[in-house]
């Protein structure tokens, strides 16, 4: 007859936590057991079942349709609130790092004021043309992101065919123009609907499509290169 | 690497937590779905997990490793979830026997269907205990960092959450060597 303890020995067995004597004491009364081996064999099925049980992989559109229009949302609404003035001089804060940039900043900053305050007269029909604008801009933006996806792994693999040096430059450029694309992302999820965000944004991402072509031109690697 | 990646997280970079998406997605998106037991709820349970990823990111310094952390916000997630949703749960015998005979003989084989409606019919502790251990293979001191309990406490959620299993699929399943 079997009980409650034997079941946790039997967990206890399975989970490889039974050492020494009590292991040794469990093996003789499973020689000789039967009710007992049989629990083991019900444990050891119900073990094998759960771990064919392999992870589901989520629907392929889940990041493009759910996750990072929530994650867009949020920093929209949280981190960087249009008209804040801590999200203003944050945002400023970071551009003026790059002093190239400053210029085109401060004018993109006013033009999106200006196009905030234009939008408290929108009327419907123009909300419908704002709406559509904004889907074929998140469009624009999704092939961007899948060129860039394709590119980047293109080069990644060509990479190793690269002296040292080259792979120096190159990741070191492409880490640049990347923190220019999340100062762009930045400001476009501030302002998505200014258009100079977006053509800040969509710039940074055809420089880094730009720079990834370019350099794949230099391959195969000839010295001159 | 990872560190890199969390900073971008840090400065809000979207592409960042798309890349944490990629890497961590599918074994999030199973414990989502496990613990819901329907793909809205998982799909639901995701967006969340990646707001509050979002929220959370400034404040992660490092102490527990990236991923722990981030199976810590998952189940936290889930678990709350199921809570405020008062999720249905198929019925299973609440008492948990703690004395007497077996009352069932082995089931001869684990038929997945069933399996996944017994895990779906466990409370939510033990549920996420099995799927972590069983399903996805972690350790219990990972389970055991991840739902801030001790070894111990994980290998009993374990423990119980097996017998609530066998016992279900024991009822729920032909057998070879006779019913209880």
């Amino acid at each position: 007859m079997v009980d409650h303890k034997d079941e946790i020995l039997i967990q206890q067995y399975l989970l490889g936590d039974l050492e020494g004597p009590e292991r040794e004491a469990f093996e003789r009364r499973l020689r000789s057991e039967e009710e007992l081996v049989r629990l083991l064999e019900s444990y050891t099925t119900l073990s094998n079942g759960l771990q064919s049980l392999d992870d589901p992989e989520p629907p392929a559109d889940l990041w493009a349709r759910r996750i990072r229009p929530a994650i867009a949302e949020q920093l929209h609404g949280t981190t960087d609130r249009p008209g804040s003035v801590l999200s203003f001089l944050g945002t400023l804060r970071s551009l003026f790092l790059q002093p190239a940039v400053v210029v085109t900043a401060f004018v993109v900053v006013i033009l999106g004021i200006t196009l905030l305050l234009q939008q408290q007269f929108i009327s419907p029909r123009q909300e419908d043309n704002y709406e559509r604008a904004m889907s074929n801009i998140q469009k624009l933006r999704d092939q961007f992101l899948a060129e860039l996806d394709t590119l980047a792994m293109e080069m990644e693999r060509r990479k190793p065919m690269l002296s040292p040096e080259l792979r120096k430059v190159y990741d070191q450029t492409l880490k640049d123009i990347d923190e220019s694309i999340a100062k762009a992302e930045r400001f476009y999820f501030a302002y998505p609907d200014n258009s100079d965000a977006v053509q800040f944004l969509f710039a940074a991402y055809e420089k880094k499509v730009e720079f990834i072509e370019q350099f794949k031109q230099l391959e195969p690697l000839s010295p001159e290169a | 690497m990872e560190e890199k990646l969390i900073e971008r997280c840090k400065h809000g970079d979207v592409r960042a937590f798309e890349d944490i998406y990629n890497k961590y997605g599918s074994k999030l998106y199973g414990m989502c779905l496990r613990m819901s037991g329907n793909e809205a709820d998982a799909e639901e349970l995701m967006q969340e997990v990646f707001v509050i990823l979002l929220s959370k990111i400034k404040a992660f310094r490092g102490d527990a490793r990236f991923s722990t952390w981030l199976y810590r916000i998952t189940v936290n997630t889930c678990i709350s979830h199921l809570r405020k949703k008062k999720f249905k749960q198929v019925p299973l015998d609440d008492e948990i026997e703690t004395s007497g005979s077996l009352r069932v003989a082995p089931a001869p084989m684990a038929h997945r269907e069933s399996l996944k409606r017994g895990i779906a019919g466990l409370p939510a502790g033990y549920r996420a205990a099995v799927i972590m251990h069983d399903i996805q293979g972690l350790n219990h001191r990972e389970i055991a960092e991840i739902m801030g309990i001790s070894v111990g406490a994980s290998k009993s959620q374990l423990f119980k959450a097996r017998r609530k299993l066998r016992d279900y699929l024991n009822g729920a399943m032909p057998t070879t060597a006779g019913g209880s």
